[in-house]
């Protein structure tokens, strides 16, 4: 889920230049509106059409005409403009998906205007109603409509084939579905007193880094006792806690207050560590020029991250002999992880400063890195 | 150190909670609700969100508050930047200028249905014309109603004249009206697969045409058939022409982006399209009415042709010319 999140994150940039960071909807969730947007509107049409026949029987021939006429209107209307008129409100979002937790925007941060909402509504027609067709005139030719269905299911399955899930109305439109989140502000974990009988040391606190405090955070708010006393004893053991611990809550809350005051001490002085397999400190052993960092771009340090915080020692081992390699680096390296996880650390601040090109640059780095600063 | 973000969040939750109480209650209806302490103070709080926001994203880490900041900063954001107001204006600004707008926008892609369409027509009448069994093949049993080629004058000219449906008009309307519309709408959606099952539609919908114009003529009531068609078909076939149009335009940009990124064409072609669509239903809302009153109630062949050249009249001026007299 985690992963998840972070790949579905978008850029929303506001005019006063804050990143808001939208999350996309999942396909779970849209499919999951939808199902209920459907329900709801059958359900709608049945109790339209009880209405209907018991009018006609309970007034008489006479009501024949102005209930069919309202009848087939209320049909239209309710099947092409129950979508249209719910997004165009200023929750963007139908029943359904405000149920689940989603909404539409325009995808360049602007304004969702009535045309978008429209044409992202209309092309319902050939992605719900035209599979429909086919699949209800199966009794026809069989060939036929197994082609039609097939046809018709490029365009059901179209947000699959597309990074930002967007269906053939999205893509009309420019509109994509995000996840709202109406959360509640939780307590402050840390607000509580401090607990006296735990109290750790800098040594202690250098263990974990931000990944890992959020994740205590999650099971402190969430989780069950016993997921409490496994979490604990993996801090205990990891960070060698010599005494008993009595009160498991007591402990991890103390924990998770000294840690996060630990990592945003050092916020406040530019160093934001990540996890626990990032450097602790500038190694002294470890400095690359600029030029020795100017090798490798976007991709190659996504790659490394993921190399850095795997538990792969061969997989490790290789690749710290090609980034050897590459870069010309002449000293000894005795330690692997922690040249490494320098070179990880010090590709790290060129990618926040926006200095890594998107792949490796073919030209001579120097550059590459003019190139990019432009 | 922590103490800090403490009395960093103490200072400022109560600004977030009354942004987040406005934002509840103008999300669920309208700005109208708000008295003007709020109005006046809904940006201003937006952007002291905003800033606590990035603050807390640079010192804190404290996830609960960040995603909370995050979630109600977007909320504004949404709220303040990302919705249109004001329906009013909106349906003033479609009829006067979208429309119009969006169908000229179009006229290559209109020029080619209208040509598909009377290739259409001109091919099914040759056809029916070659060899009469071609009819049946052509036009579904339920849609001839008899009118085939084996009928003889007196009937078929007893169709373009029955009063028979006159009980029931009104239903007969509205059918006409939502079943063309659907249609037209899956004609528009389908230009998505690159053009090409509008094109064939509307060269079937001509051959049909022709068809029926065949066996009509061949009888030597053609002028009233194109009577009879022309009362409602003028804005009925105009309408299926521009839905066409619109589908094509979409399938084209995605094919043929042009000069611009292909995301960026299918968006203007889209919403263009989208326009001009709501602009077709509307014209089919006054076909249905002319086919299932108007046809029904006028006989006369030289005033169903005023009324059917009349309306063609009406939607072009409306469409080309109403500009140039605003220009003016």
């Amino acid at each position: 889920m985690p992963a998840d999140r972070r790949d579905m994150r978008r850029r929303l940039v506001t005019p006063e230049g804050v990143d808001l960071g939208v999350v996309l909807g999942q396909m779970g969730q849209r499919a999951g509106a939808f199902l209920i947007d459907a329900m709801l509107l059958i359900l709608v049409l049945v109790i339209m059409t009880l209405i209907a026949v018991f009018g006609v029987f309970g007034v008489g021939e006479t009501a024949m005409q102005p209930v069919a006429i309202i009848w087939l209107l209320g049909f239209f209307v309710l099947r092409n403009g129950y979508f249209i008129a719910m997004e165009m409100r200023p929750r963007a979002a139908t029943f359904g998906k405000r149920w689940v937790g989603l909404r539409v925007v325009a995808r360049d941060g602007g304004r969702l205007t009535g045309d978008a909402v429209i044409a992202r509504n209309l092309m319902r027609e050939i992605e719900v109603f035209l599979p429909l067709s086919f699949m209800a005139g199966g009794g026809g030719d069989s060939l036929t409509s197994w082609f039609g269905l097939a046809w018709t299911g490029v365009f059901l399955f179209f947000p699959y084939f597309n990074k930002d899930r967007l269906r053939v109305g999205d893509l009309l439109a420019g509109t994509w579905v995000i996840q709202t989140h109406p959360k509640k502000l939780a307590v402050d974990l840390s607000a509580s007193a401090a607990h006296p009988a735990y109290a750790f040391t800098p040594a202690q606190l250098d263990t974990y880094g931000v990944y890992e405090l959020q994740t205590l955070e999650n099971v402190l708010r969430k989780s069950e006792p016993e997921a409490r006393l496994t979490v604990a004893q993996a801090i205990i053991d990891k960070i060698g806690w010599p005494e008993n611990v009595a009160d498991v809550d007591a402990f991890l809350r103390a924990y998770y207050t000294q840690l996060r005051a630990h990592l945003e001490q050092g916020l406040l002085f530019g160093k934001r560590r990540e996890d626990k397999h990032d450097a602790v400190a500038p190694s002294p052993d470890f400095a690359f020029t600029r030029d020795q960092l100017g090798v490798y771009g976007q991709v190659e340090y996504e790659t490394l991250g993921k190399v850095v915080r795997s538990g792969d020692a061969a997989g490790k081992l290789t690749v710290a002999q090609a980034i050897i390699n590459k870069i010309g680096w002449t000293s000894d390296v005795n330690d692997i992880d922690g040249f490494l996880r320098a070179y990880y650390a010090q590709l790290r601040s060129r990618h926040e400063a926006g200095l890594l090109p998107e792949a490796r640059p073919e030209i001579a780095p120097d550059i590459a890195i003019a190139e990019n600063r432009r | 150190m922590s103490q800090s973000t403490i009395s960093f969040r103490a200072e400022r939750e109560a600004d977030w909670e009354r942004l987040e109480a406005i934002l509840k209650r103008v999300e669920r209806r309208s700005p109208k609700v708000l008295d003007d302490d709020d109005l006046f103070a809904l940006p201003v709080l937006y952007r002291a969100t905003l800033s606590s926001l990035s603050v807390a994203r640079a010192t804190s880490l404290d996830k609960g508050m960040i995603d909370y900041l995050e979630g109600l900063s977007l909320r504004a954001y949404l709220y303040l930047y990302g919705i249109e107001r004001g329906i009013g204006t909106r349906i003033a600004q479609f009829f006067l200028i979208d429309w119009p707008a969006a169908i000229r926008a179009l006229w290559i892609e209109t020029w080619v249905a209208f040509a598909l369409l009377i290739a259409g027509t001109v091919a099914g009448y040759l056809l029916v014309a070659g060899d009469p069994s071609w009819f049946n093949a052509i036009v579904p049993g339920g849609l001839s109603e008899g009118r085939g080629p084996e009928a003889s004058a007196a009937a078929l000219k007893s169709i373009l004249y029955s009063k028979d449906g006159n009980a029931f008009l009104g239903p007969f309307a509205a059918y006409l009206f939502t079943h063309n519309a659907q249609i037209s709408l899956m004609c528009f959606a389908l230009g998505f697969a690159f053009g090409v099952p509008t094109m064939m539609l509307v060269l079937y919908n001509g051959a049909m045409l022709g068809a029926l114009l065949q066996v009509y003529v061949a009888k030597g009531l053609g002028w009233e058939l194109a009577a009879w068609l022309s009362i409602h078909g003028t804005t009925e076939l105009y309408a299926i022409v521009l839905a066409a149009a619109a589908g094509l335009r979409i399938g084209t940009k995605i094919a043929f982006p042009g000069g611009h990124a292909r995301m960026t064409a299918a968006r203007a072609a889209g919403r263009t399209a989208a326009t001009a669509m709501v602009g077709v239903v509307i014209m089919l809302a006054a076909a249905g009415l002319l086919e299932g009153f108007a046809r029904q109630l006028i006989t006369t062949p030289s005033i169903r042709f005023a009324i059917g050249g009349g309306m063609l009249l009406f939607w072009l001026g409306y469409f080309y010319l109403l500009r140039l007299a605003r220009a003016r």
